[in-house]
């Protein structure tokens, strides 16, 4: 159960990092004063997802050895 | 204006995320060995991104669509096929979007087309005009199939 908990954590991250890069990057290019907070949030989410994703996998792995 | 944007909205949702995350982390329900620390920044980024996120998706695809159900009575222009968007001005602010239309889209507006004209840098055949007071809204096709919204508020 706090495995599934965990994996819709970093899902929900990631999706959001995804939609918010993605849709910052639109803004970029159509605007003509161009807008980087919405696409630098979705960068920044999705680099700190990868550092709780490695920080849990390496709490798991210290676990898992005891 | 972002920037002083970013300076409130920040600092506000350091105030909002900083709370759950120390919460989530003392009732234990953040991943094992995710900080508080690296759960607040990410929701931080969530948080403001996506309020950012909302107030473009206002400005760049509902307005938009309102003012082309209201008075070219379908959408022809859609985030798709958007080529610019501009806001300028200080206390007049105006609104610009433009979008590149097919050639097909462009004859079925063609044929409703009102008087040329030209404002804002802009010209073609008027499609829709109104000014009230202070606003004014104008809707142009141009001869390169371009349709422009302008907005004065």
């Amino acid at each position: 159960m706090r495995r599934v908990a965990s994996l819709s954590f970093f899902l929900f991250a990631t999706a959001a990092g995804m939609c918010l890069l993605i849709f910052g990057i639109w803004i970029f290019l159509v605007s003509a004063i161009p807008a980087p907070t919405t696409m630098v949030c979705g960068a920044l989410t999705l680099a700190l997802t990868w550092l709780a994703w490695r920080a849990h996998r390496r709490a798991r792995a210290t676990d898992a050895n005891g | 204006m972002e920037t002083l944007a970013l300076i409130g909205v920040g600092l506000l949702g350091i105030v909002v995320v900083a709370p759950v995350a120390l919460l989530l982390k003392w009732l234990k329900l953040l991943p094992a060995g995710v900080g508080a620390l690296l759960a607040g920044g990410m929701f931080w980024a969530i948080l403001v991104g996506g309020l950012f996120a909302s107030n473009y998706i206002g400005e760049l695809i509902v307005r938009p669509w309102h003012l082309q159900a209201a008075h070219l009575g379908g959408q022809y222009g859609t985030p798709l096929n958007m080529r610019r968007y501009s806001a300028s001005g200080f206390q007049d602010l105006v609104f610009e979007t433009s979008y590149q239309l097919s050639p097909a889209q462009a004859a079925r507006l063609r044929a409703r087309c009102g008087k040329d004209t030209q404002a804002f840098g802009l010209s073609g055949c008027e499609l829709y005009s109104w000014q009230g007071g202070d606003e004014s809204t104008l809707i142009l096709l141009s001869s390169d199939n371009q349709l422009h919204i302008v907005e004065l508020a």
